[in-house]
């Protein structure tokens, strides 16, 4: 398995395509650990509890019709799917396809940036069910 | 069910002016897809009553 450089990731948010807005996606993808200890262990247990995902992207900020503020404004405070690859080759097990259902979108900057710089927006979706999918 | 004409160039749901079932954007936010100008609803025209219904 080779290792990778991010130069081609694909970025869906509600179906629509946002990749070439797109500088910056992490996805986290947890488990709370719920202790299990009880007397008699020698060290600490714990076992898996509720899933806790969330994803922030970075954008270029676009105002144009149908693209990344048109898009995105109308989901703040609400629920939608999106998904991740980390190229726009088709999915496989080395390109393997993150979507999550149910994603909330928390906070959007719609005007983001100092003089000079390039406007941007930030996402943080929270929330959902993560499928990994790899054919 | 509900059917939605594309507008877009940029959604994964198909070409700009293809349509698209009601059913199939299940998990996605339609809404926010109508007010960023992605999905229009297709209006289906109901037929007009004949004269002799109304009797």
């Amino acid at each position: 398995m080779a290792q990778i450089v991010l130069t081609d990731c694909t970025a869906t948010i509600n179906s629509v395509e946002l990749a070439s807005r797109a500088t910056s996606v992490t996805i986290n993808y947890e488990k709370e650990a719920v202790e299990v200890t009880a007397f008699g262990d020698a060290s600490r247990k714990f076992t898996s509890g509720l899933g806790n995902i969330s994803v922030e992207v970075v954008l270029n900020q676009d105002f144009a019709a149908s693209n990344v503020e048109a898009t995105v404004f109308p989901l703040v405070g609400t629920t939608t799917t999106i998904s991740f690859k980390p190229t726009s080759a088709a999915t496989s097990s080395s390109n393997p396809s993150y979507s999550i259902a149910g994603a909330y979108l928390a906070s959007h900057t719609p005007i983001s940036g100092a003089v000079g710089e390039l406007a941007t927006t930030s996402l943080t979706f929270q929330g959902g069910t993560l499928t990994k999918a790899t054919s | 069910m509900s059917t939605y004409r594309i507008k877009s160039d940029n959604t994964t749901l198909g070409k700009q002016g293809d349509t698209v079932a009601g059913d199939a954007l299940d998990g996605l936010n339609v809404e926010a897809l109508v007010a960023g100008g992605h999905l229009e609803p297709v209006i289906h025209s109901t037929p007009k009553r004949d004269k002799h219904d109304k009797e």
